[in-house]
């Protein structure tokens, strides 16, 4: 399928390779193969897109394929400066100029769609082909840093592989990656969740912990209702002073940090209570 | 760890606001909430059964005010508040926030489970699904805490 871009009349004859194009490589190029090469000439899909563009437009079709035209030929001048990406030496001068020509089609391509679409169908039809050729001069340096600059005043993002580049999508992505910041998070809490994979499972374990937990806290209260209501308990529990944990005997507290910190030292308690009782005490080893 | 309680040691004498981990704060505030609970609740227990709620429901009051800074103690106090008066309407749940993960079927079984949770945590009915996760957090580390404080009251009554 031949790209029809090539009219003479709209041909700048300074531009050999440009003119060579439909001979040399007449056969569609596939838009899936995009990576360091690059190189395959995406034609149709610019093609469909500036289409749409100029139904949206004034502009008619035959100015469309003469911007695109318009491209490929500063294309073609930019890519023969700059574009180090094809390792087929083999090929002639024209070869080597097709495939940067080709990767400037496809990142003017690439980036047209993006005006398209954040533009939402401008119907300047004179922007358009002001972008074109803006976006055709500069895509030299464009390709250069493999990023798009925002040449005017919409917001050029470039888009990882096979995603959407609309606004929405982009939220929805930060927030779905957020979510899943907070539940690796969450992993980390729960014992025995690092090694589970997949949403569903963790929240498993999650819902399971938390459940667990609360009826030990209920079993324990019901322990401690029958502990209370002895007689015996009474003055034990009554020596705590209100507010104030200086005077809680030691082995509560022994209790308390060893099952919370596991092994530590056990020397350093009394100190600490006796800190806590006196006040101007200093550091006592 | 040593050296923490050394630095505590220090800072207990200043004046300054004391720095310690917030699990050592929780598990201070919390002993220092429930303990003089249970004290009144024996020294002025009249009847000789004590009621079970009410235990329960100190312990929870406790665990609520000690954890002050997060949202779910919020709601927590709401609901025993609401349940000392049984008059007023608890009518808290009769929001519940949607939440609307994409609609396939691997997610469907996802939202359930968001939606059990947000039944687990108090509430959790009204927070969407970030806030339900950040929440869940400190929730779980405040019922670790609790729990190990109430094992060892338990153990030193004993």
């Amino acid at each position: 399928m031949d790209p029809p871009l090539v009219n003479d009349s709209s041909f700048s004859p300074a531009n050999p390779s440009s003119y060579t194009l439909s001979e040399i490589w007449p056969f569609p190029v596939n838009d899936a193969v995009r990576s360091g090469l690059r190189l395959a000439v995406n034609s149709t899909p610019s093609d469909k897109d500036v289409s749409t563009a100029a139904a949206a437009a004034a502009a008619a079709a035959a100015a469309g394929e003469e911007s695109t035209v318009t491209d490929l030929t500063a294309g073609g001048w930019g890519g023969r400066k700059g574009r180090a990406l094809n390792s087929e030496e083999d090929e002639s001068s024209k070869m080597v100029s097709l495939s940067s020509s080709g990767n400037e089609v496809k990142d003017s391509g690439e980036k047209k769609r993006k005006l398209c679409g954040s533009e939402n169908g401008n119907g300047d039809g004179s922007m358009r082909p002001e972008g074109e050729t803006s976006s055709g001069g500069g895509s030299k340096a464009t390709e250069q840093k493999n990023k798009p600059e925002p040449p005017k005043d919409y917001i050029h993002v470039r888009a990882r592989r096979g995603q959407a580049t609309d606004r929405h999508s982009l939220a929805e992505r930060a927030r779905r990656e957020k979510i899943s910041e907070k539940m690796t998070a969450l992993q980390d809490i729960i014992p025995g969740c690092n090694k589970i994979i997949g949403k569903a499972l963790v929240l498993d374990e999650i819902i399971n912990y938390i459940q667990s937990l609360q009826r030990q806290v209920e079993f324990l209260s019901m322990k401690l209702e029958v502990v209370n209501s002895g007689p015996s308990t009474g003055p034990t529990i009554g020596v705590f002073p209100t507010g104030d944990l200086g005077t809680l005997p030691i082995d509560l507290h022994r209790n308390i940090y060893e099952q919370q910190e596991g092994n530590e030292s056990r020397g350093s308690h009394p100190e600490w209570l006796h800190m806590q009782v006196d006040g101007s005490f200093n550091r006592t080893t | 760890m040593e050296r923490q309680m050394i630095n505590k040691k220090k800072r207990v004498f200043s004046f300054e606001p004391t720095k310690l981990p917030p699990s050592e704060v929780f598990t201070r505030k919390y002993i220092s909430h429930l303990v003089p609970a249970l004290k009144k609740l024996n020294m002025g227990k009249s009847s000789p059964q004590i009621n079970q709620l009410t235990v329960k429901r100190e312990v929870d009051k406790a665990l609520a005010l000690s954890a002050q800074e997060f949202a779910w103690s919020r709601f927590l106090l709401q609901k025993l508040s609401s349940s000392n008066n049984p008059t007023t309407t608890t009518s808290s749940s009769s929001i519940q926030t949607q939440i609307l993960e994409r609609s396939n079927d691997e997610d469907g079984e996802i939202e359930e489970k968001l939606k059990e949770l947000q039944k687990l945590l108090p509430g959790g009915e009204e927070m969407n699904v970030e806030e339900i996760l950040t929440e869940i957090g400190n929730y779980i580390k405040c019922l670790e805490l609790q729990t190990s404080a109430l094992k060892s009251i338990v153990q030193d009554a004993t």
